[in-house]
Parts: structure tokens; C-alpha cells; sequence
């Protein structure tokens, strides 16, 4: 047993993960939260198509991508022909309220 | 499969069920046969006895709309070769009675209750047809996979009575458990009954989880389906939606570049790795050995760490698509997975000498959970727990997919059937996946990791076995209009449920954990 | 690169602070699953394991409902599972909050608008913190459940009169986890 510790715990050190008193940067290619340029965006709606939970919807001007709906597939930035949506590190999202998960943003008509 | 071994299987018929072969046909590997609904159960016993084929799966498809009937298929894998064999009946829609499978087939007894609950046709013979997902307050002509179903609908709580096995006698007490459990595990339900400290009844009730997704991935577009198919068992994804990739691709008569198939056996054996390791620290932790199982735990967040890195994910999803994959591996992944596995291969080396060399560790897995071979063969259990029990099957090496041709790996065997040969069975499978990810990585093909393919046409059929983790998977598909008309999936765990009825007896109820752990089952899995 | 590295270790050490007054108390996690794919399991589970070892900030995972102050849902709440997980509701003590896990417990995820499933687990009970994800990652986990200490002790606020007073001027911990992140 002794040996068991001596071999574990001395030798392996510390592994324990600062975060949250130190930020975590994920990799790059993490799919994180979906990040419009909303000025690359034209409206063509590529990415609510090929959603599969309905998370990203169009309404005149506007786009909302609703990240509790959201299952971070990438789908939408893969498709997009203009590289209008990224998949950003952000991992951060909780909220208290299920509107805090809408996010909007102002596109062309 | 050629001409002659189909003859040779009709020829061993005797003449009764060779008559009641109405329509043979041959595709790729694959036997078709229509037969009589009448001898339908003995022509499937007759392969599957005295040709030592084991049971893929066996569904029903609702054809009403086609052919006016319901079809009722079973798939057979012909013994030591890369056959199969797919027998086909129909039902009537208003007579919604056939022949049980199981009096021939034992393993069929859950296909027969699932097929019950789902398309309302009734096994007749079956020995105790009660629901397998649809209890409770699910009302009576709820048939959920008919086409007249709405997948949105939403249906009334109509309480119906359900029979629990009956245990009787002196000192016998029930223990039920869950569907909550005191663990961070998915929801079941168990009754032990014990006489004194032995196990001497184990009746499972899953289904709680039965989130409709075989009806889901009927309104799915085939590329969203990936998607879904990753979802299906969380801890499974890749090798979910690499059964579904490859069904896909089949129905279209799709070949995928070199380099993806490669790409596709490294992530399944990191997704191997990282699975075995969970279960192998599991075991530790139920033993009470935490210190090892802390080790083992460390080593899988190595291993997730590295998933992350190469692909975004740590489960590897959003890595599969149909026609290859979207992120192949590139020089600076390469080397770090290179790293992070010579360090993996000393580390759990390490951890495995500190098992193995704890007395109190081994006394509590050997000779703990025995599922002897005959009941794992008439179980037909898949995976390492069926390598465990001495049954030589891996389907990376009987029904190669992916490029695991090209690639060498011994398939571990071992005998005794009880917790400590799953353990070892498993240890040996993390080596051997080390060394297929080496050797894929140095053998693998420049080039596209990904083409196009196109949408297959309706009415075709594909099937893809994939041996993921915890064992043999099915994902069958026949093609409709852009997305699938019926999508069976079978995972690994809807034949190994039932081995821990078995193996748990005569064991204490403490034991129970350690027997659950070893054999690593999945809720999600089963009930879909 | 060292002063930059000095600034790093002083917003850090900043930082530590406030996450310890949001973590001014334990928290008591009861695991629901209602139907999820086993991948949030798995990443809750890890959160017990050395490498993030939530144990170092007074947060348990507990075997029983009764033990609880918070239940961490995972899942769209399958048709079988809603009896069990309001049975599981009913059993834990008040001031109890809700988390829901992972984008099925938040919306129905990919499984929603089925027979089988709820969209969501704010159709059955309230649900006071979302954790949005497919499935979350651990350090996700544990940024949702800062923000639910924070909300623990709004809600204790509403309680009684005496505390809520005390709390009020407590109130540079709360909403802490949210502005930083």
C-alpha cells in the first residue's frame, strides 16, 4: 500500500486543473458557442436549413441562434458559404433566465 | 456469399422448409430469402442451430402503404465467415399474429417484446409477451413505429397493470431498485431477490429512457441524422454515427476516400481507450480500491483531452459525416497523439500491475459475476463480456469496415467468464487499440478526407456493423424520400442486458456494481 | 513576458477571490437523469475525478434526493422518467433549485417534438439555472454551477426577512459568477 502512495501520489503530483481561478483556453476547431460576423452575413439562410434543432431562426434583419436549443455541432459553420458564423471557444453560457441563451444579431435584409 | 454455400444452406433444409422458400437473392454478402410466415421460425432456428449463425437483429417494417402488409426481418451472421443471411416474412395488417422466433432463437425474446410494443404484432408462443418500453401509462394500440403514428403526438396516461417475476419462499426478500439511482448513472429499474446475502432473482425493467429515436430519425434528412445517431449512447457517438455513416454510404454505393477510412479507425479505437479505461476504474472504484480508479480516471481525461484536441469534441462528435470525415489529422495532432499514447501505454501499465498486484483487488473480481460460455452463446452476447466468456467474435475482424483489413490486432479470449476476465479482456483491448492507432497512423494515405455523395434512392436497404466499445452494433436502414423510412438501430447493450440476470446470481448484492461495471451497459442504447 | 505573467497572476489571485465568496457555501448536487444520451453523465461524473476534484469548492454530489440542495437534470424528461423525476423533486428539501443540463434539459435538443419526450425541463418543473451544451464540458459545469450558489442565495434572500438583509449587503458575491465570465 505504501509502495501504491509513494508510486501515486508523489511521483504524479499535482493534476488537479486551476480552472476557474485560472481560464481555460480550449483548442483550436472547439466547437463552442456560434458567432455570427454580421457583416459577412447575406441572409441566405444555409444555416437554418441545415439546423437540426430549429436553434438558428431569420426574422427581417435579424438572426437568433438560440444556444439552448444549440447542440454545438458545427453544422452551421461548416455549410455556411460565406464563413458568416464561426464556432467560437466560448463555453462560458449558463444563465438564469432561458432567454439569456437567445442571442441576436442584426443582419442584411 | 456465392451461389453454392446459399445452396448448401436450402439443401441441409429439410424438404418442408425448403418449400416455404418463396424468393431468394443474393447481394454482396448478403442472402435474401422470402419465406412463409408458417415455417418462418424454423427456417431462422435451422441456420442459426445447425449452422452455429449467430442473431444480428430482428425488426418489423411497416409496409402498409407499399405492399399492404407488415415485413418481419431477421438477420443471421453465418459462423467464421462474412455472411449473412436475411430472412423475410410478412404480416398481415388486420392479422397481426406470426409464429415466435424464440421457442428456435432464445435470444429473439426481446426483438419479439420490442416488436410488440412498437409495431402491435403479436408473437405468438412468445413465453411472456409483457411490454419491454411501453409500460405503465402507455395506452393499449399506442404502436408508436406505425407510419399512421404521428412522431409529435402526444399520447394520453392510461394506467396498465405489469407483472413482475414472482419470487416466493421462506426468508425471501425483494430488493427493487432505481430507476434513480444513488450513483451519477442513467435510470433503470432492478428487483433483486434475496435469500440471506445471495442473488437469487434479478428482473430488469429499462425503457426509461426511450426517447422515440428510431421514430425521430424517420423526419431526419440523412445528414442531420448523423447528428442524431451521435446522441444515441453519448459515451459510444463515433462508432453510432460510423455505423450510420457507412449504412448511408452503402445505400448509395458510396466509396469513401483511403485516408478517411484510416481517420475513422483511430477515432473508434480512442473512443475504445477512453471507454475501456472508464470501466476498468470503475471496477477499481467498486472494489474500493479508489486510488487505482483516481489513476484509471486521470489516464481517460488524458484521453479525452487528446479527443478534444484532435477534434473539437470530447466525445468526437461533429468528426463523421456522410463520405468520409470533416477533420482528418494533421502533423501537429499526429505528434501530439503519438505523445499522449506512448504516455497512456506506461501510465495504465502501471496501473495495471498496481490491480493485478493488490491481493484484496483480485479477490473481489475473480470468480465474481461468471456468465459461463453456454449462457453467453444462447444470450448471444456481444463484445469483450462475450470475449471474456470464451466466445472468439470482434467484428473488426469478421466483418472488416473502415481499414481494419489493413491493419493487424489480435482479438483477446479468455475463458473464465467472470469480472476479472472482462478486466483483463478489456486491458488487453487498450494495448491492442494503441497499436492500431500507431499502425494506422503510419500506413495512412494522403488525400481528401471527405467527397460528396449523392442521396440515395428510396426503397434500397443497407445495413453496417461496427464493433464499438461495449460490442457489436446494428444500424439497418431502408431508404425513403431523403431520409430514412425505417432506421433499426441495435446497440451492443440490448443483448448484453440480459447477462446480468445471469451472471449476478448466487452473488451478493454489493457484487452487483462491480458484475454492472464490468459488463458496461448503456440505457440509452437499449431503450432508445 | 514576465510582467504579463505577473498581470495573469494578479487578476488570477483577484479573481480567486471573488470565486470564493461565490463559493462562500456548500452545495449539496442530487444527478437526475431523465433521458439523456449518458454523455452528460459522463461529464458530470468527471467533475468528481482529480483533474477537476469539484470537492475542493464544498460541492457534493449526493446518493439521495433528501441530501440535496440542488438537482442537476439532465435529459429532455422522457414520457417514463417524468413520474420519477418529480417523485425525485418532491423528495428533495426546499429552497431546492434546478439546473438544467445540457441543451436536451434546456429545449429538447435534438429529441424534442417527439411522443416520448418533453421539450424541455421547464415544461414540468421551475428551473432556475440553464447550462446550455451538447453535452456541457466540465469547466462549463462548473461555471453553471457558480451561477447557481449565486442564485441559492438570492432565493435564501426571499425567505426570511432577517436574512435577506444580510445577504442584500452580501450583494458584491452575487452576480459575481456571471460578470466575470
Amino acid at each position: 500500500m505504501l509502495e501504491t502512495i509513494r508510486k501515486g501520489v508523489l511521483k504524479k503530483g499535482v493534476v488537479t486543473d486551476r480552472y476557474p481561478y485560472v481560464p481555460y483556453m480550449p483548442y483550436d476547431g472547439h466547437l463552442g458557442m456560434p458567432m455570427v460576423d454580421e457583416a459577412k452575413c447575406t441572409s441566405d439562410k444555409v444555416c437554418e436549413q441545415v439546423c437540426p434543432t430549429t436553434a438558428i431562426r431569420f426574422a427581417p434583419g435579424q438572426l437568433s441562434i438560440d444556444l439552448g436549443l444549440c447542440i454545438f455541432c458545427g453544422e452551421c459553420a461548416r455549410r455556411c458559404p460565406h464563413q458568416a458564423i464561426i464556432m467560437s471557444k466560448e463555453f462560458e453560457l449558463a444563465s438564469k433566465r432561458r432567454e439569456g441563451l437567445v442571442r441576436f444579431y442584426v443582419v442584411q435584409q | 456469399m456465392n451461389e453454392r454455400l446459399m445452396g448448401e444452406i436450402i439443401a441441409s433444409m429439410e424438404e418442408e422448409l425448403a418449400n416455404g422458400i418463396k424468393k431468394t437473392g443474393i447481394k454482396g454478402n448478403h442472402v435474401w430469402m422470402t419465406v412463409e410466415q408458417s415455417v418462418f421460425p424454423k427456417i431462422a432456428g435451422h441456420i442459426h442451430n445447425s449452422w452455429g449463425a449467430t442473431l444480428v437483429s430482428m425488426h418489423a417494417v411497416d409496409n402498409r402503404f407499399i405492399s399492404s402488409d407488415y415485413k418481419l426481418c431477421i438477420i443471421l451472421a453465418l459462423k467464421g465467415e462474412d455472411d449473412f443471411v436475411t430472412l423475410v416474412t410478412s404480416v398481415d395488417s388486420k392479422d397481426t399474429v406470426f409464429p415466435s422466433v424464440t421457442p428456435e432463437i432464445f435470444s429473439a425474446d426481446w426483438y419479439e417484446r420490442e416488436i410488440n410494443d412498437m409495431f402491435g404484432l403479436q408473437a405468438k408462443g412468445h413465453p411472456d409477451l409483457k411490454p419491454l418500453v411501453l409500460y405503465d401509462d402507455w395506452p393499449e394500440g399506442t404502436y408508436p413505429l406505425r407510419k399512421d403514428f404521428a412522431a409529435d403526438s402526444r399520447v394520453l396516461r392510461i394506467p396498465r397493470p405489469y407483472n413482475y417475476r414472482n419470487v416466493e419462499g421462506e426468508g425471501v426478500f425483494v430488493i427493487p431498485v432505481g430507476p434513480v439511482h444513488a450513483g451519477v448513472i442513467e435510470p433503470g429499474h432492478f428487483r433483486f431477490s434475496v435469500a440471506g446475502e445471495p442473488i437469487i432473482d434479478l428482473e430488469l425493467r429499462l425503457g426509461y429512457v426511450h426517447k422515440g429515436i428510431e421514430k425521430i430519425s424517420e423526419r431526419m434528412p440523412y445528414s442531420k441524422g448523423v447528428l442524431l445517431a451521435e446522441r444515441i449512447s453519448g459515451d459510444n457517438s463515433f462508432a453510432h454515427s460510423l455505423a450510420y455513416c457507412q449504412a448511408v454510404e452503402a445505400l448509395c454505393n458510396a466509396k469513401v476516400p483511403e485516408r478517411s477510412r484510416f481517420v475513422r479507425c483511430i477515432f473508434s479505437e480512442l473512443e475504445r481507450i477512453y471507454n475501456h479505461l472508464g470501466d476498468v476504474g470503475g471496477i477499481a472504484l467498486d472494489t474500493a480500491f479508489s486510488i487505482g480508479a483516481q489513476h484509471a480516471y486521470i489516464l481517460r481525461e488524458r484521453v479525452m483531452d487528446i479527443n478534444d484536441l484532435l477534434t473539437g469534441s470530447r466525445f468526437l462528435r461533429g468528426v463523421n459525416c456522410l463520405g468520409g470525415v470533416w477533420k482528418g489529422i494533421d502533423e501537429r495532432g499526429r505528434s501530439k497523439l503519438i505523445e499522449r499514447l506512448v504516455m497512456v501505454k506506461l501510465d495504465f501499465q502501471e496501473f495495471y500491475d498496481e490491480v493485478i498486484g493488490t491481493p484484496s483487488v483480485m479477490d473481489r473480481l475473480e470468480t465474481t459475476g461468471v456468465l459461463s460460455y453456454e449462457a453467453a452463446k444462447d444470450l448471444n452476447i456481444v463484445g469483450p463480456g462475450a470475449r471474456a466468456s470464451g466466445i472468439d467474435r470482434d467484428v473488426r475482424r469478421d466483418h472488416p469496415y473502415a481499414a481494419y483489413r489493413d491493419l493487424s490486432f489480435k482479438v483477446p479470449i479468455l475463458t473464465q467468464g467472470d469480472v476479472n476476465a472482462r478486466f483483463q479482456v478489456k486491458s488487453e483491448e487498450i494495448f491492442e487499440s494503441i497499436s492500431i492507432i500507431e499502425q494506422a497512423l503510419s500506413n495512412m494515405p494522403e488525400g481528401e478526407p471527405r467527397i460528396d455523395i449523392p442521396t440515395p434512392e428510396p426503397g434500397r436497404t443497407a445495413m453496417s456493423l461496427v464493433e464499438s466499445p461495449r460490442g457489436e452494433l446494428l444500424h439497418w436502414i431502408v431508404s425513403g424520400e431523403g431520409k430514412p423510412f425505417r432506421h433499426k438501430i441495435r446497440d451492443a447493450s440490448f443483448h448484453n442486458w440480459r447477462a446480468m440476470e445471469v451472471a449476478v446470481l448466487g452473488n451478493i448484492v454489493p457484487d452487483f456494481p462491480l458484475v454492472n461495471k464490468s459488463f458496461s451497459l448503456s440505457y440509452s442504447g437499449n431503450d432508445l | 513576458m514576465s510582467s504579463s505573467n505577473d498581470e495573469l497572476e494578479r487578476s488570477g489571485r483577484q479573481l480567486e477571490a471573488r470565486i470564493k465568496k461565490a463559493f462562500g457555501r456548500s452545495l449539496a448536487i442530487r444527478e437526475v437523469d431523465s433521458g439523456s444520451c449518458n454523455a452528460c453523465e459522463v461529464e458530470v461524473n468527471a467533475l468528481t475525478n482529480p483533474i477537476f476534484d469539484i470537492e475542493r469548492f464544498g460541492l457534493h454530489i449526493v446518493a439521495s434526493p433528501r441530501h440535496a440542495d440542488a438537482l442537476l437534470v439532465t435529459g429532455p424528461v422522457a414520457r417514463n422518467m417524468e413520474h420519477a423525476l418529480m417523485q425525485t423533486y418532491l423528495a428533495t428539501p426546499d429552497h431546492k433549485i434546478v439546473i438544467a443540463t445540457g441543451a436536451c434539459a434546456c429545449s429538447g435538443g435534438i429529441f424534442k417534438d417527439c411522443y416520448a419526450t418533453t421539450n424541455g425541463l421547464d415544461k414540468l418543473l421551475p428551473v432556475d439555472v440553464y447550462i446550455p451544451g451538447c453535452p456541457p464540458r466540465p469547466q462549463a459545469i462548473i461555471q453553471g454551477l457558480m451561477v447557481a450558489l449565486d442564485k441559492m442565495k438570492e432565493k435564501a434572500g426571499h425567505s426570511t426577512t432577517s436574512s435577506k438583509r444580510l445577504l442584500d449587503n452580501d450583494n458584491g458575491a452575487s452576480g459575481v459568477a456571471h460578470d466575470v465570465f
